[in-house]
């Protein structure tokens, strides 16, 4: 008469399994902008190596704070998945050595991070913002996480203490050359999203 | 009608803090990062030199800082209450809330320039049972659980000389609070002892291949939410179950309390002390709703009429109750 | 066969244990503990039956509770309305006839008082049974401050998690407490021998998990409390609430939250006497509690052991229902460990 109670495991992946159809799309799509299968995506992983790697040693030196509060969970790493680029940044939020990296999202082994952020450019950068309340997007079910609720409260409640007015807090402290760097990236961004919509309006999604 | 009344709010992290300050807070309640408050989730709360800052910067704005202590010792393991005490009066706390017996008399003893508020995990919802904490160790006031309407509130304050304090907004209980064990029923982890409700290691969400988001407390289904609608936190007593064979929410549909229009009525009660819930919410609901329920309680002093306040958006669930407040809730 | 007081052989015991019991006898042994499990010597352990939780028809309460009187091996008694002030006229013309049948049997009568007190008329109710003459057990703190200074009992609706909330109730006059359900063993041996108030802990039935001033058996069926037309007497033993996946989980009775399995201590009443507890709560649901009791009552004096116990419980209790233990050993409520704790 045994009742166990399993520890928490994580969910099965949130996207649905490609059809043939949508393979067909992707192909077709990577021909259009001249991207090989996965090394385009390989490619823009190692390019923003460094940039991400200067902004974890910089987010630490800023922001201890937040790092001192993801630490209270164990092994706090967390991978951040926008729809719109084929890369994913994981991120060990580490209070010793803090890293952030690119991986292909192909390369991305969720079993290997405590948690999985999913959703649209924007409302990852309005999540880490904390622009937009971290409840509101998870519930509203516009950004999906998998993995250690734990791990995801912890990251929200940190972020939600850190204040950064838009990622490049994370780096720079506030004032006008931050200004103009998030007005540009956030310029990128919308670029990209709209690319992205353009792209992926004729799949079908339930 | 000119009389002072507290807006008491919610600070589960020093930004919220300074959100809930600069929208007009009176006074803001908040934890220490462990199991002594209950809301003790991952990431949240305060440590020791963030709380030193906290009193320094809410004192200096003329806000008074309250710090939730509501939790009951563990026997064989008073350390972590006794330690929040006293770092709470070494602090500068300009009051400790306390739920527990033990914990109230340790704080009576050892620091009798403490003040003390009831908690509402306390359980007292009568004149006898606040008169037991007022005669023990010295209670000022009481957090008046949220399940009492507002004749009943009336004839507690008539009877009992403490201050009385009620919840204004944000997400309502309905089991009597401080002595549930739903959660340590199913995950070990009491929210009584340790201080969190559907602790966040033991909740998962699954997708299914339809799309739908199956919220779950260990192996438990709590909720499920269709593809496309807003999911929610599996707090158990919120879930929807199968009872005499139908679907249906058995204890409590995901909701949240909105007591604003009974604001005059409470006011004329005798309540000088108006709480916000949500220690476990963003700087951007506490800065919204602080500043909303200022603006309406401002009004209520000056006797004029409420607008109708609307914060179903930030409300868990998107819907709004009077709970208790209202005669026929139960 | 004849059993003596004294350990049995493990060779006799063979014959009357089921196919599972070597393995049992193992972990037994694992745990420190043998087989038969002998109790401590000392007094011997006492059993409380518990309040009624449930709803039942007046005359059948009555009835059952001549039954205890006659049949039952307890040593305590507890009446009186824990859940709803309600439903209290169904059953007060048979109260008296009730506690003096007990007390000519030879139990002990405690008047237990309700859990959860929200407004004047539930108020009232509490304070006519702290006026009692006799025993009277609290289970809200407004009942203690009104028993203050007059000897009584504090129920496990009341939060006595340390030793020091033990010694201050002590000081009020509580001569005997009921532990709350979700104590792990070591802080029930922490404040068992902190104070000098006999500490007794629940040890079968469905264990009470929450209540409120909301009615959820009203609910059930779209009315509210002061509408409620007893629809807690439809279920004798509690309301269950499945999981949307079909998991039994939960069962409603009145305004209080109940698990759906049965908690049952059968295999840690040794160490939990051990540890100082000198009584064991029963609580009453619709089963044959007189065969309950007696096995726990066997038990208690040693004349079986916890393995022995177990498989005499399982056919008392539906197939369905499952038992759990988990609490007292510092696990989630739900659990059920197979290992005894160690004495």
């Amino acid at each position: 008469m045994a009742n166990p109670i399993p520890a928490p495991t994580r969910g099965p992946r949130a996207e649905r399994p490609l059809t043939r159809r949508d393979r067909g799309a992707r192909a077709n799509h990577r021909a259009r902008i001249g991207l090989r299968p996965y090394r385009g995506a390989a490619v823009l992983a190692r390019v923003l190596g460094p940039l991400l790697a200067a902004t974890a040693h910089f987010a630490a030196r800023r922001h201890p704070d937040l790092f001192e509060r993801l630490a209270a969970i164990p092994d706090p790493t967390f991978a951040l998945v926008p729809d719109e680029l084929p890369v994913a940044v994981i991120v060990r939020a580490d209070t010793r050595r803090p890293r952030m990296r690119a991986v292909a999202k192909s390369d991305l082994d969720p079993a290997r991070v405590a948690a999985v952020v999913r959703g649209p450019l924007s409302r990852l950068a309005a999540l880490a913002d904390g622009r937009l309340d971290g409840d509101a997007l998870f519930f509203s079910r516009e950004i999906a996480i998998e993995g250690s609720t734990e791990a995801a409260v912890a990251l929200r409640n940190a972020l939600d203490n850190a204040e950064l007015g838009g990622l490049v807090e994370l780096v720079f402290p506030p004032g006008r050359a931050a200004r103009l760097v998030q007005r540009l990236l956030r310029l990128g961004g919308g670029v990209l999203e709209r690319v992205h919509a353009r792209l992926t309006v004729r799949r079908t999604i339930p | 009608m000119t009389q002072a009344a507290e807006l008491i709010c919610p600070a589960g992290t020093p930004a919220a803090l300074r959100a809930a300050v600069d929208a007009g807070a009176d006074a803001v309640y908040v934890g220490f990062r462990d199991r002594t408050n209950a809301r003790n989730f991952p990431g949240l709360n305060f440590s020791r030199p963030e709380m030193k800052d906290a009193v320094a910067l809410a004192h200096r704005r003329g806000v008074k800082v309250f710090v939730a202590i509501n939790t009951f010792a563990l026997a064989g393991e008073p350390g972590p209450w006794r330690a929040a005490i006293d770092d709470a009066a070494r602090l500068g706390a300009d009051a400790a809330i306390v739920a527990d017996i033990a914990v109230a008399a340790y704080a009576a003893e050892k620091h009798p320039d403490l003040r003390l508020h009831l908690s509402v995990q306390a359980s007292a919802s009568t004149a006898e049972a606040i008169e037991f904490f007022r005669r023990e160790f010295g209670i000022r006031r009481v957090i008046l659980p949220r399940t009492l309407t507002v004749a009943e509130v009336a004839a507690l304050i008539r009877r009992v000389p403490v201050e009385a304090e009620v919840f204004l907004f944000g997400a309502m209980g309905v089991m009597a609070e401080g002595r549930c064990a739903l959660s340590s029923y199913v995950t070990g982890i009491s929210p009584n002892l340790g201080g969190a409700c559907s602790p966040a290691e033991y909740v998962r969400y699954d997708q299914n291949a339809d799309g739908a988001l199956v919220s779950r407390l260990g192996r438990h289904a709590i909720s499920s939410h269709p593809a496309g609608e807003p999911a929610g936190y599996p707090t158990l007593c919120r879930g929807c179950y199968h009872v005499r064979g139908r679907a249906a929410y058995p204890f409590e549909e995901p909701t949240s309390l909105n007591a604003v229009e009974t604001l005059p009525a409470l006011l004329k009660a005798g309540v000088r002390a108006f709480k916000i819930e949500g220690r476990q919410r963003g700087r951007a609901y506490v800065a919204e709703v602080v500043g909303t329920l200022r603006r309406a309680l401002d009004a209520a002093l000056a006797g004029k009429p409420l607008k109708t306040v609307d914060l179903r958006q930030v409300t868990e669930g998107h819907h709004e109750t009077l709970g208790g407040y209202a005669k026929i809730w139960h | 066969m004849k059993r003596s007081a004294a350990t049995p052989k493990s060779g006799t015991r063979a014959k009357t244990k089921p196919a599972r019991a070597p393995v049992e006898a193992h972990l037994d042994k694992r745990a420190g503990i043998s087989p038969s499990a002998r109790l401590p010597a000392g007094p011997r352990a006492a059993l409380t039956l518990g309040p009624l939780l449930h709803n039942w028809p007046a005359d059948q309460r009555r009835d059952f509770y001549f039954r205890i009187a006659d049949e039952a091996p307890v040593d305590t008694v507890c009446l009186g309305e824990v859940v709803c002030a309600k439903r209290a006229p169904f059953f007060d013309p048979h109260l008296d006839e009730v506690a003096e049948r007990l007390i000519r049997a030879g139990k002990e009568v405690v008047f237990s008082t309700l859990a959860l007190v929200t407004g004047a008329r539930d108020m009232t109710f509490v304070a006519d049974a702290a006026a009692r003459r006799g025993l009277v057990e609290a289970n809200d703190l407004a009942a203690v401050e009104l028993l203050r200074g007059k000897a009584h009992h504090v129920g496990p609706f009341v939060n006595v998690y340390s030793e020091d909330t033990a010694r201050l109730l002590a000081r009020l006059g509580a001569t005997r407490i009921c532990l709350p359900v979700e104590l792990p063993a070591t802080a029930v041996g922490a404040i068992a021998a902190a104070t000098a108030a006999e500490c007794e802990v629940v040890a079968f039935g469905r264990v009470p998990l929450a209540m409120s001033a909301r009615c959820f058996h009203a609910r059930s069926r779209d009315r509210h409390k002061i509408n409620c037309r007893f629809v807690c007497a439809e279920d004798a033993d509690g309301l269950p609430v499945e999981t949307a996946e079909g998991e039994r989980f939960l069962a409603i009775a009145g305004c209080h939250i109940l698990s759906h399995a049965y908690a049952n201590l059968a295999n840690e009443v040794a160490a939990l006497r051990a540890a100082g507890v000198k009584r064991f709560r029963l609580l009453p649901q619709a089963i044959d509690m007189v065969a309950v009791a007696d096995v726990f009552r066997r038990r208690l004096d040693g004349r079986i052991g916890g393995a022995e116990a177990m498989a005499a419980l399982r056919p008392l209790v539906a197939p369905e229902i499952a038992f759990v233990n988990g609490f007292v050993h510092g696990r989630a409520g739900e659990e059920w460990v197979a290992d005894s704790l160690r004495a």
